[in-house]
């Protein structure tokens, strides 16, 4: 028989947190709550955080740690994290059990329970610098410090054969190297034409790495200290035949191509983002004049930058258009017969001069060559389609005195 | 009366022929000019019968310049004929440059309706 009340299961716990972000800046603790599946409370438990792996290192940072309990809330809390608790994302493996051994056949709760947390924290940048380089000497023509946290003013110029290099330094708050996930500069031209450059990080030695698509170096010196990102830009003359260079070698033809050839004053903006970074910033950090070398005939021109970005919508040009049926031309072949025919009777009229004994020695040459001119301007007329080219050679000739 | 006619025809050329050669050298010049002119105009015209007048202003400024300076052609010979009274004081070279500059304002003509 089924009998009701001796029906027994074991009640499912469930473990949640409000809020699966820790900030380490600002040193909040970290919740947790464990109700039933039904959502009525849970007994008196023992939450320990038996793991706390990162998503870099191998091992854990923290080990069976007894979270406390607050009975105002009714959540577990975790307020104090070790000394080397960074920014950065980590799985934190807790475990449950019951205070009470009755309670452990009637509540279940899985053996592990993952959570992803994500560490974030305030990164500081320090030592930003931004300095203009003769790229064969290598020697510093402007260079000014730069306060990311504020809006700069900078004002720099540099020509095509010179770099552009800003080195700056991303710490934790523990002090520790930070590789952002996001790190560009953007150079805006005042026309509105912009360019983006992609600091990639490379690996611990004094590597230079070209970037994506534009040649972008990015030099991280493993220091004592930190790491130095350094952002280096080589703008090189125009090249007469050289070819497109491969991205992996260290070539710096295409980068004045890419921008176009456009001289100007350029904004500069540095942005830099992460997920574990409270502080994500892009900071306008100034203007750069550029003086580029004149654009060659067939460089390509920058994209029209639309007023409107929903003008491309719009109506467009009206095409004029005549529904007809082309006129059957005759072949190419009975043309040129009936040329060669045309020609004929003129022939036969040079024979028949010659025939009569016509003295051509004696051509007046003054009126010949005016009469020979002015026919010379209609066939001119019938090529080119306008009869109006003497006017357009006295024109030319007059501008040139 | 076959023969006969035939015989006239012949006598008929031969006197025309013999009458023509005593015609001085420039007149002949200008008559093989316009003899060259009609024949080109022709030439347009059975070309133009032959594969249609599509288009027609071409055609049209073709047999219209050949017609045109064998007209003026024309005119000069008339003017240069020592026999002929009424421009007894015109001189040859000054017909001759008449000649030129209408051909030149009828090519002018004939070249922008060409298209």
């Amino acid at each position: 028989m089924f009998v009701l009340y001796d029906f027994r299961f074991a009640v499912p716990l469930i473990l949640s947190l409000p809020s699966t972000v820790i900030s380490v800046t600002k040193k909040e603790p970290l919740k947790v709550k464990v109700i039933t599946v039904l959502g009525s409370k849970a007994p008196a438990l023992n939450v320990k955080l038996a793991q706390a792996l990162c998503s870099g290192s191998k091992g854990s940072v923290i080990n069976n740690q007894e979270l406390k309990f607050d009975a105002d809330s009714a959540t577990y809390f975790l307020d104090s994290f070790p000394k080397n608790f960074d920014v950065g994302k980590y799985t934190f493996v807790f475990e449950i059990l019951p205070d009470e051994l009755a309670h452990e056949k009637v509540y279940i709760t899985e053996a592990q329970t993952k959570v992803p947390i994500a560490a974030t924290g305030a990164i500081s940048i320090e030592n930003a610098e931004i300095s203009v380089l003769d790229s064969d000497v290598g020697s510093v023509e402007s260079q000014k410090k730069l306060d990311l946290t504020k809006d700069g003013a900078v004002s720099l110029s540099a020509n095509h054969l010179q770099k552009l290099r800003l080195p700056y330094q991303l710490t934790t708050p523990l002090g520790h190297v930070f590789k952002p996930h996001q790190a560009f500069i953007k150079l805006k031209h005042e026309s509105q034409v912009e360019h983006v450059f992609l600091v990639k990080a490379s690996g611990k030695k004094s590597e230079l790495v070209i970037v994506e698509f534009l040649n972008v170096l990015l030099s991280q010196e493993n220091s004592l200290l930190s790491n130095i990102g350094h952002i280096e830009l080589d703008l090189p003359e125009r090249p007469e035949k050289a070819p497109r260079p491969p991205l992996w070698k260290e070539d710096f033809l295409g980068l004045v191509e890419k921008l176009y050839y456009l001289s100007g004053k350029y904004e500069i903006q540095l942005i830099i983002g992460d997920a574990s970074m409270e502080n994500s910033l892009l900071s306008n950090i100034g203007h750069i004049e550029l003086d580029l070398p004149e654009r060659p005939e067939k460089a390509p021109r920058p994209p029209l930058q639309p007023t409107d970005p929903y003008s491309r919508y719009g109506p467009k040009a009206e095409i004029s258009h005549i529904f007809r049926v082309p006129e059957k031309l005759p072949a190419k072949q009975l043309s040129l017969v009936f040329l060669g025919l045309i020609v004929l009777p003129f022939i036969a009229f040079l024979i028949g001069l010659t025939r009569l004994g016509v003295n051509i020695k004696s051509f007046p040459s003054l009126v010949g060559a005016a009469t020979s001119a002015v026919l010379l301007l209609y066939v001119l007329f019938l090529v080119e389609g306008k009869l109006s080219i003497p006017f357009l050679i006295l024109r030319s000739l007059h501008q040139k005195i | 009366m076959v023969k006969s006619t035939s015989k006239d025809a012949q006598d008929l050329f031969r006197s025309l022929h013999s009458a023509y050669s005593a015609t001085p050298t420039n007149l002949k010049i200008i008559d093989m000019y316009v003899v060259f002119a009609v024949f080109t105009a022709l030439i347009q015209v059975a070309y133009m019968a032959l594969v249609g007048s599509f288009p027609f202003n071409s055609f049209l400024s073709g047999v219209l310049s050949c017609v045109g300076t064998a007209v003026l052609a024309v005119c000069l010979r008339i003017q240069v004929n020592k026999e002929n009274k009424e421009f007894k004081d015109l001189a040859p070279e000054r017909a001759f440059a008449d000649f030129v500059l209408c051909n030149l304002v009828l090519h002018l003509v004939i070249i922008n309706f060409l298209g």
